[in-house]
């Protein structure tokens, strides 16, 4: 089942007096329950290709259906939905709220998806305990060591049972052990739970891992392979 | 997003930077501190005038010799033009007035052995105590008898008692006033400052027949004032205007011809001290809306500052479903929050200025509950109004570029 597609997907940024042409006419179909990496090296246009399937922007031609969804045309707050419902990020710096607790970090997707204080800090709950987290739900990001907040912001992605988890350079920032733990996690995620999980990556090695391998040159996709 | 946890953060916001949020909310505290201030004093200001006037006596009104001009600010001394003519015309002719006593106030040394002191004399009749409704501590006031005969008997006020006598008893003992002995026969009750600072207590009360005669030595049946009550408090104006009338006709004035005497009712009274009060509340109330603006101008530019600080959170928040509304709100509400804080310690301030201010002034003080909301009323305002614009900054940033702030 196709879960998510682009069709001559076109992103142009214009830098003063100049375009540039982040990403050239991707074309990419998803299915459901598919582990792969978006690989490249750095102006390659990977990261163009995750805000943009992540729906943090939207791009200047083509489109992008989620689930038969045309995202494309979409406003502001519907892109907030949509990034709320079926979107579940996480970051190479983790970006965890410094002010708030592992669990109310985990719980802040439920709450704007409007659910009451006390349920979302239940599945938070819930969810950090999956993630082998129990027994550090009260504590600050600062009180966590890197591992540990990357595996927070992978609870957090998954309190809202998204379509897709897109995990940008997840492992940038964290020692290889601790990386290939995570990455341990997010296979497990998939083979179990059949989620789908779309990584971005320059590093081969964990590029590697993932089913099938995306890799952008230039804004775009030169090479389309199943592992 | 639940308000607590917007709460916290803002507060938690507010807790990293300590002296900045202090001198943020300065503004707001320094205003807030003046509406409580301004409304507690000024309601502490009003009891006390209120009170004041209804201590001028039972429906009182006082008739001066001399035109309005003359009289602006010498209440209480007037030109010697009236006449027991006047008075006894007024007693017949107008219904509404209950009684009547004819005044002359000059200012005289008094003399007690050692002790001088100089005080207000005034000459009355004996129903005066009544119609100013006042109260003897010691002694007795001069009777109808005493009018008659000029007797050289005084009453003192307490401030003139305490002068001459200290804390010996004053009764029975002889003052001398212009050399002429009298006799202490009362002492009257303490009625404390006017809100024009005058001592009401600095006073000696002696027949009027005594002082003409004796005191100021005025041969005919002259005098100053003529203090009344009226029988009715509705009756007041329509019992000045009755009085206006009579005495115009006994002074012979022609229609052209300006009053040679001035009426005032404690109506009057009440309504001038009103409107005196009303210009240094609307003065006051200047001071405080400017202060709050200059305060709210502050909020807005730490605002602006912490969504510049805040660029990453806000893009998280964005990535994780955050809709253009709930950053506007966030924001708006730890604007009005930071507002609130220095709200609550302005008026914690504002109610300890002014019970300084009313202890030194010995003023009561009412840190009214309608202040407080008016306080934090206007510090909602204040944070919804200079706080909308930095919250609408922060919910119009683009993901993208918010997440890529370092």
């Amino acid at each position: 089942m196709v879960l998510l597609q682009t069709k001559e997907l076109v992103k142009v940024y214009q830098m003063g007096e100049t375009e540039v042409k982040a990403l050239k006419g991707i074309n990419l179909e998803i299915n459901k329950g598919e582990f792969l990496a978006i690989t490249g090296s750095s102006g390659s246009g990977k990261s163009t290709l995750m805000h943009l399937l992540g729906c943090l922007d939207i791009p200047t031609s083509g489109d992008y259906l989620i689930e038969d969804k045309n995202i494309a045309h979409m406003t502001k707050n519907e892109l907030a939905k949509i990034r709320n419902e079926k979107i579940g990020f996480v970051f190479q710096k983790f970006f965890l709220l410094p002010d708030l607790t592992a669990t109310d970090n985990v719980a802040l997707p439920k709450l704007y998806a409007g659910y009451s204080e006390a349920e979302a800090r239940k599945e938070a709950i819930d969810i950090l305990e999956k993630v082998d987290l129990a027994n550090r739900c009260s504590h600050y990001p600062y009180q966590l060591s890197g591992g540990q907040q990357q595996r927070v912001a992978i609870a957090r992605s998954l309190i809202n049972n998204p379509a897709i988890i897109l995990a940008d350079e997840p492992t940038g920032n964290l020692d290889s052990a601790t990386g290939d733990s995570i990455i341990d996690i997010f296979k497990k995620l998939n083979t179990e739970k059949n989620a789908t999980i779309i990584l971005v990556t320059h590093e081969l090695d964990v590029a590697k891992k993932t089913n099938r391998i995306v890799e952008l040159v230039d804004g775009k996709i030169i090479s389309d392979k199943k592992i | 997003m639940v308000i607590y946890q917007i709460f916290l953060t803002a507060l938690r916001s507010l807790n990293k930077h300590k002296l900045r949020s202090l001198l943020t909310t300065l503004g707001i505290i320094v205003g807030v501190v003046s509406i409580i201030a301004v409304m507690s004093i000024g309601e502490g200001a009003k009891h006390r005038v209120k009170k004041e006037i209804e201590g001028l006596g039972t429906n009182f009104i006082i008739v001066l010799g001399g035109t309005p001009k003359r009289l602006m600010h010498k209440m209480g001394s007037g030109n010697l033009t009236l006449k027991g003519s006047d008075l006894k015309a007024i007693l017949e002719e107008c219904e509404d007035i209950a009684q009547a006593s004819p005044g002359i106030n000059n200012s005289a040394k008094a003399i007690y052995e050692g002790n001088i002191w100089q005080a207000i004399i005034a000459g009355v009749t004996d129903n005066y105590i009544d119609i100013r409704k006042w109260d003897l501590i010691k002694g007795d006031f001069f009777t109808e008898q005493d009018v008659k005969s000029s007797k050289k008997v005084a009453v003192l006020g307490i401030t003139v008692a305490k002068e001459l006598f200290g804390k010996s008893n004053p009764l029975g003992k002889t003052i001398r006033i212009k050399k002429i002995p009298f006799k202490v026969i009362g002492v009257l009750e303490e009625k404390g400052k006017m809100p024009n600072g005058q001592d009401q207590d600095d006073l000696i009360l002696m027949p009027i027949t005594t002082m003409q005669k004796k005191v100021a030595g005025i041969k005919t049946d002259k005098f100053a004032a003529i203090i009344l009550s009226a029988k009715e408090k509705d009756r007041m104006d329509q019992a000045a205007s009755e009085i206006k009338a009579i005495l115009r006709q006994q002074h012979k004035l022609l229609p052209k011809d300006e009053d040679d005497f001035t009426i005032f009712t404690q109506n009057d009274i009440a309504q001038a001290s009103e409107a005196a009060s009303k210009v240094l509340n609307i003065l006051l109330f200047i001071i405080a809306s400017i202060s709050l603006i200059v305060g709210g101008i502050g909020i807005m530019n730490i605002m602006l500052v912490t969504v510049t600080e805040r660029t990453k959170e806000i893009g998280i928040r964005m990535a994780l479903g955050a809709t253009t509304q709930t950053i506007l709100n966030q924001f708006i509400l730890e604007a009005i929050i930071i507002c609130l804080l220095g709200g609550l310690l302005g008026i914690t301030f504002g109610a300890i200025v002014s019970k300084i201010v009313g202890f030194a002034l010995q003023w009561p003080i009412f840190v009214s509950s309608k202040a407080i909301l008016i306080s934090l009323a206007s510090c909602i305002f204040i944070g919804l109004f200079f706080g909308y614009y930095p919250a609408r900054k922060a919910s119009r940033l683009n993901p993208v570029e918010a997440l890529a702030e370092r």
